[in-house]
């Protein structure tokens, strides 16, 4: 056996980039089976789909309004998540305040939860008998159960604790001096919020929302239990896919896969520009 | 007669099977009746990939055809029972509605079966028998979420089996379709092709078109084969 | 027209209670080691904390005031600061940096990029106008906080350490230069630095602060002979000479030549530490390159060292022991020379 046969790890002598590194193959081969196990469904998928009638489910109206229902709705809810979530994460961050890990755990709770077991506390709380649905209902005439609204609500709800503690960590991690900087060169603590703090957080925000929102897009649980199903109104891609199974498989595939495009599209076209700086 | 039988049966069936599972295990103590409820085409589209059913009851014929057409069914299907839909109102009628004509009323929350599901196909033939042109809240994934959704106060009305007003009891009350604008369920039955306990499939077979299986679904409102 | 407080605050279990003035045009250093309340004294004039005690005051506007319960905040206060690190903001080039504070105190973006551009180009940073902060060296990231700090033309300028991330080569030299830039500046200089040598090459006044307190303040010179504590003693008493280095030594304003070991020529200052001067009472037949004479005119026993101040040509205080002063006999109006080798003479160009 010459020496060049041997597995010695022979540090290259040029600079060490992360291109460059080698992996021990037992690693390797991990990763290797990790890759594969994320690639066999989407491979299964475009294997079984039924590609002659895909051209005639695509067009149909049914179809069109599902997906394009589901763009409306998790793109609003990942807006109101960051309405909400931001601020949120700004005080978990930076405020020392009684209670502060109850209400973090309270925000890591509705990420874990089951979503029907969402949609069954949506329910209690914001349906037409719920705790302040009542109200919502006899004060305001204001009805989230069967409506667009409910299902945003819906999404928002299972979405929102992605984006708040991506942000709180980037947040924690930001050096708070240069917002001291920022301020001492006359800057308001709103200028210095919007041109310092988010811009240096971008990153995360980005990456925060796009969780938030493949979350929203994807939701099925507490849409269905919560909001129910009617095309147009609540039926998103997921329900719609969910009830094709029921009597067409072939058709759930291709709706199957019509949302994995668009969610690949998006993930895909953002990374470089708005997840690049990931990178440490 | 012993081993495992697991039974897939429409959701309209779950309270009534429980019982006849429960008293087939009185007549055959060392058997082990497994149920699975759900839509019936689900079940079908299921047992079609590979899923380890030993009986398949259907609430209507299309998705027993499908079965049968995959050729997933042993013998020919019998029917069970028959079933009628009814409208499910909230207890006491709060509402006084006396028909499908009030459930056309656009201020009213009203919730249907998904036309995907054999309730929701026998509930739009319904409305459309009798000239109502309704246009539901929200399509539900099976009779059981319709039923739930009006006797949680999420919904003012629906349209299920009248099996499933029985079943909820004091919570729900249920208003008269007329039978001549009403559709009559029929409800198949059959040992699957790849039944693991073929035997312990068509002892339970038996066991629901004989007398104690029959007596069990007439208590729930179940009409005769 | 300066810069008047006189202040206590309360940070955990450290107190910090000083009064300080400073008058336009100058610059003061707050010399102490770490831990004795400089950056709370810089932060409280930048208006990060609120004083718990105490009043501060800039060219008479007060800024805080916590028994009238005053307070104005940072942004509003005039007040720049150069940071330790410098935090500029990476997400900004180096020009957008500098124009930062005029934007956000509503000047229009043309007017900030205009006065950024000349900003930059006052600290010789014309070509980095572009540059991400990330990409800069320590010397051209101070320079450009600098500009950052003064290009909204505040009244004070606070410096914090403003040497200390810089490795010594670099430091020299951006020494030199925040000397001049800091002469150019016609408000109130006020930096904080633990580093004795900053604070003699950046300021005109020293103000020695230790836990808390300020145990002294003066002139180099002053301090130097008179040192109130041995603690002041030793971290700042020394001798400073400003001169010009040529081919035979550093050459003073009275004539006189200093012999030293230097690898530049120009313009520097150097530092003998008292302790560095032996005194003898006939000129000595010694290695030592440097020897001055001059009369004793003053002698200081505090803190049981003894001081011996030495007006001639060069000023100087020497350092002896007791023993010393006693077999030397020494006395006010004596002659004496003072003995002192080249390579105990640290130069360093001005």
């Amino acid at each position: 056996m010459s020496t060049s046969d041997r597995n010695i790890e022979r540090p290259s002598a040029g600079r060490r980039s992360p291109t460059s590194e080698r992996l021990p193959w037992p690693a390797l081969v991990l990763a290797l089976l990790a890759i594969a196990f994320f690639a066999l469904p989407f491979v299964g998928l475009l294997w079984r789909a039924p590609w002659g009638t895909v051209g005639d489910v695509l067009s149909s109206s049914s179809v069109r309004t599902a997906l394009w229902l589901s763009i409306r709705t998790s793109l609003a809810s990942t807006a109101l998540a960051a309405l909400f979530g931001i601020p949120l994460a700004w005080l978990l961050a930076r405020v020392a305040f009684p209670g502060r890990s109850l209400v973090r755990a309270l925000t890591t709770l509705s990420m874990v939860l089951p979503p029907v077991v969402a949609g069954v506390a949506l329910f209690a709380s914001l349906g037409r008998n719920g705790l302040v649905g009542r109200y919502l209902d006899d004060w305001f005439g204001l009805r989230l159960p069967f409506t667009t609204t409910g299902v945003i609500v819906a999404q928002t709800f299972v979405a929102m604790p992605f984006l708040v503690l991506t942000v709180e960590a980037a947040l924690r991690q930001l050096n708070p001096g240069i917002e001291d900087a920022a301020r001492t060169l006359g800057a308001s603590r709103w200028y210095v919020f919007s041109r310092v703090t988010l811009p240096t957080i971008r990153p995360a925000l980005a990456a925060g929302a796009v969780l938030a929102w493949a979350r929203a897009l994807g939701e099925f649980g507490a849409t269905i239990t919560f909001a129910g199903n009617f095309p147009g109104e609540t039926q998103t891609m997921p329900l719609a896919t969910y009830l094709a199974l029921e009597t067409d498989p072939d058709e759930a595939i291709i709706l199957a896969l019509a949302l994995i495009a668009v969610s690949f599209t998006v993930l895909v076209g953002l990374r470089e520009r708005w997840l690049g700086g990931l990178r440490p | 007669m012993s081993g495992r039988i697991a039974v897939f049966a429409a959701s309209s069936l779950t309270d009534a099977f429980a019982d006849i599972a429960d008293a087939f295990l009185d007549v055959h103590p060392s058997a082990d009746v497994v149920l699975n409820v759900g839509g019936s085409s689900r079940l079908a589209a299921q047992i079609a990939e590979g899923a380890p059913a030993d009986v398949y009851a259907a609430a209507d014929s299309d998705s027993m055809a499908a079965l049968v057409g995959a050729g997933d069914a042993a013998d020919t299907p019998v029917t069970l029972a028959t079933n009628t839909s009814q409208i499910i109102v909230a207890s006491g009628n709060p509402l006084g509605l006396a028909g499908l004509d009030d459930l056309a009323d656009p201020e009213l929350v009203v919730v249907v079966c998904a036309v995907q599901v054999p309730c929701g196909s026998y509930a739009a033939q319904i409305l459309d028998n009798a000239g109502v042109d309704l246009t539901p809240d929200s399509y539900e994934q099976n009779v059981k979420a319709v039923a739930t959704k009006v006797t949680s106060g999420e919904a003012d009305a629906g349209i299920v089996y009248v099996t499933d007003v029985g079943a909820a009891g004091d919570a729900a009350d249920g208003v008269v379709i007329p039978p001549d604008v009403n559709v009559t369920a029929s409800y198949p039955m059959v040992v699957t092709d790849g039944a693991a306990n073929p035997v312990g499939g068509r002892a339970f077979v038996d066991f629901v078109l004989g007398e104690v299986g029959q007596d069990i679904l007439e208590q729930y409102g179940f009409g005769p084969p | 027209m300066s810069l008047d407080l006189d202040i206590g605050v309360e940070v955990g279990t450290f107190e910090l209670a000083v009064d300080l003035h400073v008058d336009p045009g100058e610059t003061l250093a707050v010399l102490g080691p770490n831990g004795s309340g400089k950056s709370t004294l810089l932060r409280s004039i930048a208006g990060l904390i609120a004083v718990d005690r105490g009043r501060i005051s800039v060219d008479g506007t007060v800024l805080d005031d916590a028994e009238r319960s005053v307070f104005v905040p940072p942004d509003e206060r005039s007040v720049g600061v150069v940071f330790q690190d410098y935090l500029l903001f990476d997400h900004l080039t180096a020009l957008d940096n500098v124009a930062f504070g005029v934007r956000a105190r509503g000047g229009s973006r043309q007017l900030a990029r205009h006065t950024a551009h000349l900003w930059l180009g006052r600290v010789g940073l014309s070509d980095f106008e572009d540059v991400s902060p990330r990409q800069l060296s320590g010397g051209q990231a101070q320079r450009v906080a600098l500009a950052r700090a003064l290009a909204v033309e505040p009244r004070l300028l606070l410096l914090d350490e403003p040497l200390a991330a810089l490795d010594a080569t670099t430091r020299r030299q951006v020494r030199r230069e925040l000397r001049a830039h800091l002469q150019a500046f016609g408000g109130m200089r006020l930096l904080v630095t633990h580093d004795a040598v900053d604070a003699y090459a950046l300021a005109d006044r020293l103000a020695i602060v230790d836990h808390g307190r300020i145990v002294q303040t003066g002139t180099i010179a002053e301090i130097t002979a008179h040192p109130r504590s041995a603690y002041v003693a030793d971290l700042v008493g020394t001798n400073l000479i400003m001169g010009t280095v040529g081919p035979d030594g550093l050459a003073t304003t009275t004539g006189v030549t200093v012999a030293v070991v230097a690898d530049f020529v120009g313009p520097a200052f150097a530092t003998i530490r008292p302790q560095s001067i032996t005194l003898s009472l006939h000129p000595a037949d010694t290695s030592a390159r440097n020897q001055f004479t001059g009369v004793v005119d003053d002698i200081d026993r505090t803190g049981g060292r003894v001081r011996v101040g030495i007006d001639g040509p060069l000023r100087l205080t020497a350092e002896v022991t007791t023993a010393a002063l006693e077999t030397l006999g020494l006395r006010p109006g004596d002659t004496v020379w003072a003995a002192c080798k080249a390579t105990d003479i640290e130069v360093s160009p001005a």
